[in-house]
């Protein structure tokens, strides 16, 4: 629990400071932005570590195709990934910037689960008899 | 991984000064080394915030098989 004590202590002290910066030096403020969300979501990975490591414990007891799982974490990933990033670019005023990240985090997610979209056809197929 | 205060720290300061340097230039007619001065207080700072930002793609990949 530590990490999290030590990541809101961090957020509360950097947005004091951020609101001084913000006010001189707006380039600034905008990386400090940065570094503080990539530090928390690097605190927020310590804690989700356990959990993914539990999921693929779940996906092996109940023999779940690997394949559906790894998907599934990689889109929560670029999920995570790309709604930090636009959120960002949002804050620094870029609202086109973070809408095209947003675009772009979707087609890969679809990309991603290409395979998925795959395995339920052939499933479909095989219920419906070769249609 | 632990949420590093010191830089948070740093950079608030770095930007604070570059802030005032860029007053205290432009206040006595040096335009261009005002500019500079911004520019360099942002590159360091960016420097900065990049290794912080390649270590976070590299704990998300690691974490979700990307």
């Amino acid at each position: 629990m530590n990490v999290f004590w030590k990541t809101v202590a961090g957020i509360l002290t950097a947005i004091i400071l951020w609101i001084n910066l913000n006010k001189s030096n707006k380039d600034s403020s905008v990386l400090m932005t940065l570094a503080v969300c990539a530090m928390a979501i690097m605190a927020a990975a310590s804690f989700l570590q356990p959990v993914v490591s539990f999921i693929k414990k779940i996906q092996g007891i109940g023999k779940l195709d690997e394949g559906l799982v790894s998907v599934v974490l990689k889109v929560v990933g670029v999920g995570i990934v790309s709604e930090i990033a636009s959120l960002i670019c949002k804050d620094a005023g870029n609202e086109s910037m973070g809408k095209t990240l947003q675009f772009i985090a979707a087609a890969t997610v679809l990309w991603i689960s290409i395979p998925v979209f795959e395995k339920l056809l052939a499933l479909l197929e095989k219920i419906l008899g070769g249609v | 991984m632990i949420m590093e205060i010191d830089l948070i720290f740093k950079i608030a300061a770095i930007g604070i000064i570059v802030s005032i340097l860029n007053q205290v230039l432009s206040r006595s007619g040096r335009e261009e080394q005002a500019t500079m001065t911004t520019l360099t207080g942002l590159i360091v700072v960016l420097m900065m915030v990049a290794q912080k930002i390649s270590d976070l793609f590299e704990l998300v990949k690691r974490l979700f098989d990307l």
